[in-house]
């Protein structure tokens, strides 16, 4: 599903080089990354959504060779195959739950906002208990209640891939699991790979693998403070 | 109902107290000088308009824009009076047809106008509501007088005496409402109108006292002891009479009708000696006049809007810096959903374009709405 050779990556101000010889990532496999601070978890993941660019090497997606795609054709491929859930859960705070969820749809023209986007959106809520706030502001919502809505959102168009940076960061170990529930049973059911940057050990045996960007497949030479 | 626009009227929405104080902030910026400019242009409209419809007014020797004023507008300073001997003069000549005014005094703050017949059917005014001048005391009112002062006919109206502590002056005449003249949209609205008969009465020149049969009538011993009629009544109006030769009575002003242009010239001509007391003016041309001092003013004011509206311009541009700074990760997210620079650029402009749509559609219907008060209230501050 997802193949990263050579990858080379550094930031325009230098301090930061990422490299990965090799990654292969299955369909469906649910891969847990760790690492330390500034090892280039996120760096990877916004690498993988195409939000950054690498310098050389490739990432494939699917059939995609993301690494090849120009600006445009980039943001239209992540939007319709790559899920995002954020640490922060970056819910606009000013649209209602169902505008979040609805958000890809909004921001992108290649996106159809039509009856049955609005529905699966609808759907989506329901399965996430979320049906009776649609219409609420995040301001107005528990800790729990956001990051459904987040994953609402990240899941809203059957994204092939989804990429979690850091999304159970800020929470104690209970709530961290019951967002980890809800996020792999909705990958489960959609098929996704799954790539779920973490700090918390104790969550790596919920997923198939876990890659460490220190020690294992992925290489990182840690030079600034990212 | 496109994304970019939902998402640009959900932000507005949802921060309606600071978009409300940035919309303020800019109609008012735009509602200024074109409220100004609408207000000035009216004026000259309207003045020009009434200007138009008077082709000259004579009067006594001074102002020519107070006298223009006082014929046109009845406001400002009252000119120096001229005697009904120049309506004679005139009249004798047969170069123009005349139109006395006697506007000196007033009552309930509104100025009251002594003329003839004449200037009702030369202004087109026509009585909405009661009837037109009946006997001596009787009065009409302008539509705003009537409204203001809450009168209609059959209610009494009393003058206001010019000086207060004068004792020995005339007494006040308690006028009776006869009718309420239809609304005009001019200055005639804002008049009490009775004959000119009436107002010499108010002036002291008339009056009416129990004692009219006082043989050789020696007003100047007997005034003291004979109380003055405050009001004419069917019963005392034969008591009312007049001291002295018709033709000293005095005038503010006469409106003057040539009936050619060449009548016209001749009646400018016999007012241009040096020595003379009295003058003869187009109200067209002072109204240009003055309409030149108040463009010139404007110009001034023209330069403080666009100083005003750059401040304005630097701050709103200050205000959406800050905001675009403060929704730096509200975008960012944006982003990297799938968010083009451009569609991020799009929602700003968006949201501009509505705050200004809005700021623009206020400034428009408050300046409409002021505009047709402000006229009036530019109209009392020439005067």
């Amino acid at each position: 599903m997802i193949e990263i050779s050579n990858l080379e990556f550094q930031y325009s101000d230098a301090g930061f080089r990422l490299r990965v010889p090799q990654l292969s990532i299955s369909r469906g496999e649910k891969i847990a990354i760790v690492g330390p601070s500034g090892s280039g978890k996120t760096t990877l993941l916004m690498l993988v959504a195409g939000v950054q660019v690498a310098k050389g090497g490739t990432i494939r997606v699917g059939n995609t060779i993301i690494s090849s795609l120009n600006d445009a054709d980039r943001r239209r491929f992540r939007i319709a195959n790559i899920g995002l859930v954020f640490q922060e859960l970056e819910l606009i705070e000013y649209l209602s739950v169902r505008e979040n969820i609805l958000l890809p749809y909004l921001i992108n023209r290649a996106m159809r906002l039509d009856a049955s986007a609005t529905e699966a959106a609808r759907d989506l809520a329901e399965a996430l208990g979320m049906s009776d706030k649609l219409d609420r502001r995040p301001a107005r919502l528990s800790q729990g209640e956001r990051q459904r809505v987040a994953i609402c959102r990240a899941m809203l168009t059957c994204p092939d891939v989804v990429l979690a940076d850091e999304a159970t960061g800020n929470l104690d170990s209970k709530t961290a699991n019951a967002m980890l529930d809800l996020l792999l049973s909705q990958v489960d059911e959609r098929g996704a790979t799954l790539l779920f940057v973490t700090h918390d050990h104790s969550l790596l045996d919920r997923f198939d693998r876990t890659i460490d960007l220190a020690e294992f497949d992925v290489s990182a030479l840690v030079a600034g403070n990212r | 109902m496109s994304g970019t626009f939902l998402l640009a009227r959900r932000y507005i929405a949802f921060h309606r107290g600071r978009t409300g104080i940035l919309i303020a902030a800019i109609a008012l910026t735009i509602y200024l000088p074109m409220a100004t400019h609408w207000t000035i242009e009216q004026f000259h409209e309207q003045s020009l308009k009434r200007a138009d419809l008077t082709p000259l007014i004579i009067g006594a020797k001074g102002s020519r824009f107070g006298l223009a004023i006082h014929g046109l507008h009845f406001r400002g300073d009252v000119p120096e009076p001229i005697t009904m001997a120049e309506v004679d003069r005139i009249s004798d000549s047969k170069l123009a047809e005349t139109i006395p005014l006697f506007a000196r005094f007033s009552a309930g703050g509104f100025v009251i106008v002594g003329t003839t017949a004449e200037y009702y059917r030369f202004r087109g005014l026509a009585v909405a509501e009661g009837a037109s001048l009946q006997r001596l005391g009787d009065c009409v009112l302008g539509a705003d007088v009537a409204r203001k002062l809450d009168l209609s006919p059959g209610h009494r109206l009393l003058s206001e005496p010019e000086n207060l502590f004068d004792l020995s002056g005339p007494t006040p005449l308690n006028m009776r409402v006869v009718g309420i003249l239809e609304r005009q949209g001019t200055a005639d609205d804002d008049v009490i109108f009775t004959d000119l008969q009436t107002t010499w009465i108010i002036r002291g020149i008339g009056h009416g006292h129990e004692s009219a049969d006082d043989g050789d009538h020696q007003h100047k011993a007997s005034r003291a002891n004979l109380p003055q009629h405050a009001e004419v009544t069917d019963a005392n109006l034969s008591s009312f009479h007049f001291h002295g030769s018709a033709d000293k009575f005095p005038l503010t002003a006469i409106i003057a009708l040539p009936d050619s242009e060449k009548s016209e010239t001749l009646l400018l001509g016999r007012y241009i000696s040096p020595d003379a007391t009295m003058q003869i003016l187009k109200p067209t041309e002072v109204v240009d006049e003055l309409m030149q001092i108040i463009l010139q003013a404007r110009k001034l004011i023209d330069l403080g809007m666009l100083l005003f509206a750059l401040a304005t311009l630097l701050l709103v541009s200050l205000v959406l810096l800050l905001s675009l700074r403060l929704r730096e990760r509200e975008m960012n997210t944006m982003f990297r959903l799938g968010c083009s620079r451009t569609t991020i650029f799009r929602l700003q402009a968006a949201e501009l374009a509505i705050v200004m749509l809005v700021s623009v559609l206020l400034a428009f219907g408050i300046a409409w709405g002021t505009t047709r008060f402000l006229a009036s209230l530019l109209q009392m501050w020439i005067a």
